[in-house]
């Protein structure tokens, strides 16, 4: 009964995250046509002739009113094809998406877990000692962090471990395993400076809650050891709440990725976005923004799903 | 560093020109692997399609030409033994060298000179219109002969043919269309190993190149960085050899940095501050010049860029034959408010200057300084910083009153530089200010027509004219900012392209 | 956005911990923001050159004359700092406050109302608009907006970074506003008002608004910091307050080309920057803590 009821709600999310990407398609394509200038600029030149720009426009479907490119995007879109750059001729969307896309997940995915091992360890660490001076330094620590923008960690860490200290790549991106990891390391580390102190707020106040539940009154009353009462209760409770983080997350991580990309110069989802909307490459541009859009429902709709799961409020709450 | 050696190198280049060639340039030593790093997108290989210095770049490498330019700036004998012109010269005749091949082995012959040059002139919109928009045709007469018949003098035609971008390819390949170029066949010193991936284009010596001696560089990755702070980074940590086009405030900090040469390669052209002759405060001649003597040209070049550049306020570049050293640089405030008296801002008056950071790294820099200048003859700048892809409609468009611009030919050409820059009825409008005058179009003609004393004459009278009209206000020699760690003579930006050192034949 | 989370409020316990823990960072937090405030409103008054004025030679390091040395041209980047420090805060209290007002309401009514499919639309609404890839919103907006030219006190550029917050930030809070109250509908004190027979609106007011707030004001005093840390990042990607008008964001933009040689020009006004996010991150906290 209340597995199906369950399931029942994650149909009905699904459904509504359906929705909502209906209504983000509809407004990543108003938007794009919002920016003025046009791609003939960068792919004729200066100065096109009237017969060649005439030709593009023709090419790039721009010559049919925007009701029906619109239409025709979403038909599309249906079949899978996100459609072809107006810039780099020849190459799909999809194909450009998929080029950049793992260089950009990989320093999501090391971003994600330096933020998350950092956080936790943090946010325990002050914790167990609330209000002294570890809670103090790590807090204060946490709060400039986050307090600090992302591209100006980006470049103190280059002047630091690769100009001064020379121990890793400035930047760049070598193409292929194993030969990327070193390439990953500063901007994941800077890319975590923003996702850590939130990570390690939540646990921190998890972990300050938890201990101070009921049942571990009752349970230090029954003489159980206040090590295996960290270890059994605080910490499950206090990490839980960071698998739906990581789903909320999820979206200001890509952006975060786009300024560290810039700061790191690597060949991914960012620097594609940057070059697009400067060329005016509005296929480009509408992909990214629509496969953008796709991994923050994906992650929200995550996140709810699983919220219930962890918070047994919420679960009795609907 | 080696500034001051370059500028002189790139005024010892133009003598070579027009009849004999000889140069034993000094042989590089061997390197098996090198990156260089530019910060400009890579577009196309269709070189009628895009102008960027990256794309360039690859054409400087991959393209074998007519004639070759080499890592000193002179110009040699490339895929052609020699060029023969008519006495008016409205007709050239190529000779090719004998046993040419292309990188795919297949043999190349003057029926693929011809097929790339009337292919290149049938394309519309080309951005090779300044050449190909005098050539009225071209037929190989035998394997090795190809005859180019000219829509008026060109006596500048060879060196035009040595810039990557005029480059040959094999008529069976420009017959499957714009497919050919995703992964072009080459006839210059390196073939494509990979094609743009990553941001990286992976090339390798191509040992079928005839058109000179086989490059230093055996394996060489030219890679996109946009961000002048990674490039520099990667440079000091071994990742990339040789970082091409710094801004200027990175030549000033890498200076003395430990196993670096730092070099400012000349252009042929410069940087200017532009400004809409059309229409506006800007259309009264007095209005420009009071601006070019208002300005001080030595606050701006030691601001933006230290010792590595000098002040221009002339039109012709110290990098080309025509320069004029005796032309005031330094500001004259009476003579900007004698100027300004005759016009509508005698009492003070407003003007837009518009910008883009992404055209020019140090563009809000000179931005400011300019507007703060500008002050002391009672013009207001008001400052509009653009995105690149807004500032160049309105800059075709002819709406704005003031730009930072710059302007270059691909080589040591005056007759390119005059076409893009001066030229009322050119395609570039005169480096976009509008300008057009029939003087002016009159002596460029002579220019284009002539060579030796006449030339020079013709030169020097548009040099004269430019500072009475002042289109626009010329600020600094453009140079281009590079740092690398390899040993000197293994690869530079020339012109606008980059070329690598040969190994002794 | 990262805002998606909710710090939850501490559980207050003891006296000593209660001064400890809160009093102390509470007012550290205020004399630091109040100090910061105050340098914002008195260097350009006090100080001897405007902010844009070219007073010294380029480049030169932090010294008495200059505290936090000159920039690329020769302008004051101690006075440039603190006069842009205005622009910035000012901005980030006006967007929040709107993000705030707008995004409770809504949400309190959403969670509150009985007409479920008032509450699934904007919800969808608000979804949409959280998805909705920011920087995007933001670009397009810089150039449909027009970056080129003031609007009243708002220097040029700001104005459509300023609309592009507005549009994204509220949706949050509708969110969370509906979150707390949906909690709160069915706690007993609320149930039991509904029993006694309380007119819908009353309880809204009496009930539901006042443990929104409560947690949603905490929360957006946490957002200042980050809405500042938007604004700062803007001119990165080519959007943000134009020049010359200083903002910490445009002044270390500038300066990151000059980091090897003038760190200064990047870091004071990043070290300022971070110290007021501190300062206001103390306040949020030690104001969720005494509340409980």
């Amino acid at each position: 009964m209340t597995l199906r009821a369950g399931w029942g709600q994650a149909a009905g999310k699904a459904g509504q995250s359906l929705l909502t990407l209906a209504s983000v398609i509809v407004l990543v394509f108003l938007l794009v046509r919002l920016i003025p200038g046009d791609p003939f600029t960068t792919i004729l030149g200066s100065e096109p002739s009237a017969a060649a720009e005439a030709a593009l426009r023709t090419a790039l479907h721009l010559d049919v009113p925007p009701v029906q490119q619109f239409f025709d995007y979403v038909a599309g879109l249906l079949q899978g094809d996100l459609g072809q750059s107006a810039v780099q001729r020849g190459d799909s969307v999809s194909g450009i998406i998929a080029g950049a896309l793992p260089t950009t997940l990989s320093i999501v995915a090391v971003g994600m877990l330096l933020s998350t091992l950092v956080g936790i360890s943090l946010g325990l660490a002050a914790a167990l000692s609330p209000y002294k001076g570890v809670d103090l330094t790590v807090r204060t620590i946490v709060m400039l962090l986050y307090a600090t923008p992302t591209f100006l960690i980006g470049l103190l860490l280059t002047l630091v471990f690769s100009i001064q200290l020379g121990w890793l790549p400035a930047g760049g991106w070598a193409g292929s395993y194993p030969e990327n990891f070193p390439f990953l390391v500063l901007p994941g580390i800077a890319l975590s400076g923003h996702l850590g102190p939130i990570i390690a707020r939540t646990v921190r106040q998890a972990a300050i809650e938890s201990s101070q539940q009921l049942y571990m009154e009752a349970a230090l009353s029954r003489g159980l050891s206040k090590s295996a009462l960290n270890f059994r209760h605080i910490l499950p409770n206090s990490v839980l709440p960071v698998i739906t983080l990581l789903g909320i997350s999820f979206g200001s991580l890509l952006t975060g990725a786009i300024i560290v990309e810039a700061v790191f110069g690597l060949p991914g989802i960012g620097s594609e976005m940057t070059k697009a909307v400067a060329r005016r490459d509005y296929p480009v541009i509408q992909g990214i923004a629509l496969m953008s859009a796709c991994a923050v429902i994906v992650g929200n709709l995550l996140a709810e799903l699983i919220y219930p799961l962890v918070d047994p409020r919420a679960r009795s709450a609907s | 560093m080696n500034t001051t050696k370059r500028l002189m190198l790139g005024i010892a280049a133009s003598a070579l020109l027009a009849t004999g060639f000889v140069s034993a340039s000094q042989a590089a030593e061997a390197v098996e692997q090198a990156t260089v790093s530019l910060p400009a997108p890579a577009q196309s290989f269709d070189p009628t399609k895009t102008v960027t210095a990256t794309d360039r770049a690859a054409f400087s490498l991959m393209n074998g030409t007519l004639l070759a330019q080499q890592i000193d700036g002179t110009i040699v004998p490339g895929l052609a033994e020699g060029i023969e012109y008519s006495p008016d010269f409205t007709e050239a005749t190529v000779t090719l060298k004998p046993g040419l091949k292309f990188s795919d082995g297949s043999p190349l012959t003057a029926a693929d000179v011809a097929a790339t040059f009337t292919r290149h002139m049938a394309v519309e919109g080309s951005v090779l219109g300044a050449m190909m928009g005098r050539i009225a045709g071209v037929e190989a007469t035998d394997d090795l002969t190809a005859k180019f018949t000219f829509k008026g003098p060109f006596p500048s035609f060879g060196d035009f043919a040595s810039a990557g971008s005029y480059g040959i390819y094999p008529a069976a390949g420009l017959e499957k269309g714009e497919e050919f170029f995703l992964n072009p066949v080459t006839s210059g010193p390196y073939k494509i190993a990979s094609t743009w991936a990553s941001n990286k284009l992976e090339l390798v010596a191509n040992e079928n190149y005839g058109g000179g001696a086989q490059p230093a560089i055996a394996n060489l990755t030219l890679t996109v960085i946009e961000d002048a702070n990674s490039a520099v980074g990667q440079l000091q940590s071994g990742q990339v050899d040789y970082a091409g086009d710094l801004p200027p405030s990175f030549m000033l900090q890498l200076q003395g940095a430990p196993g670096l040469t730092i070099s400012s390669v000349p252009v042929y052209g410069f940087y200017d501050l532009r400004m809409w002759n059309q229409s506006g405060v800007f259309a009264d001649p007095n209005m420009r010049n009071a601006v070019s003597a208002a300005l001080d040209r030595e606050v701006i070049v030691r601001s933006i860029w230290g010792d590595t550049n000098q002040p221009l306020a002339g039109f012709w570049p110290p990098s080309m034959a025509y320069y004029d050293a005796s032309q005031s640089t330094s500001r004259d405030l009476d003579a900007a408010k004698a100027y300004l008296a005759e016009t509508e801002c005698a009492s003070g008056c407003q003007v837009r200057l518009m910008y883009s950071d992404q055209e020019f790294a140090f563009s809000s820099q000179l931005a400011l300084i300019v507007q703060n200048q500008l002050k002391d003859i009672g013009i207001d700048v008001q400052l509009e910083r653009l995105d690149a892809s807004t500032l160049i409609q309105r800059l075709r468009a002819g709406d704005y009153d003031m730009v930072p611009g710059a302007m270059a030919s691909a080589a040591n050409i005056p007759d390119h530089l005059l076409g893009n820059a001066l030229l009322g009825t050119g395609s570039l409008k005169a480096e976009f200010t509008g300008y057009n005058s029939e003087a002016m179009d009159a002596l460029i003609a002579k220019v284009n027509q002539s060579s030796g004393e006449d030339r020079a004459a013709a030169a020097a009278q548009i040099g004269t004219l430019f500072a009475e009209d002042r289109p626009y206000t010329i600020l600094a020699p453009w140079v281009r900012g590079a740092a690398t760690s390899l040993p000197e003579g293994t690869v530079s930006l020339v012109g606008t392209g980059i070329v690598v050192g040969g190994l002794d034949q | 956005m990262t805002t998606a989370t909710l710090p939850r409020p501490f559980l207050a316990q003891g006296w000593l911990r209660a001064l400890v823990g809160t009093h102390v960072s509470r007012l550290v937090g205020i004399v630091m923001f109040g100090t910061i405030v105050a340098m914002c409103i008195f260097v350009p008054i006090l100080s001897p050159y405007s902010p844009n004025d070219f007073v010294n030679m380029p480049f030169m390091a932090p010294s008495w004359a200059h505290p936090f040395g000159t920039d690329s041209v020769g302008r004051d980047i101690f006075v440039r700092t603190f006069a842009g420090g205005s622009v910035d805060l000012i901005a980030a209290a006006f967007t929040t406050g709107f993000a705030v007002i707008v995004g409770t309401t809504l949400g309190t009514l959403a969670g509150a109302t009985k007409h479920r499919w008032a509450d699934t639309i904007l919800m969808r609404i608000v979804d949409a608009v959280i998805a909705f890839p920011l920087i995007i919103l933001l670009l397009a907006l810089v150039v449909a907006v027009g970056s080129d030219k003031p609007w009243g006190f708002a220097p040029a550029g700001l104005p459509a970074a300023l609309i592009a917050l507005m549009c994204v930030q509220w949706a949050v809070y509708a969110r969370l506003a509906r979150g707390q109250a949906l909690a709160l509908r069915n706690a007993d004190f609320v149930v039991a008002s509904r029993v006694a027979g309380l007119n819908p609106f009353s309880i809204v007011m009496r009930h539901i608004t006042p443990g929104v707030s409560r947690i949603t004001l905490a929360y957006a005093i946490g957002d200042v910091v980050l809405v500042v840390v938007i604004l700062a990042s803007l001119p990165f990607l080519g959007a943000g307050v134009q020049p010359p008008a200083p903002e910490w964001g445009s002044i270390m933009y500038e300066g990151r080309g000059f980091l090897r040689n003038a760190w200064w020009i990047t870091v004071m006004p990043g070290a300022v920057l971070a110290l007021t996010g501190l300062s206001l991150s103390f306040i949020a906290d030690s104001l969720l803590d005494n509340r409980r």
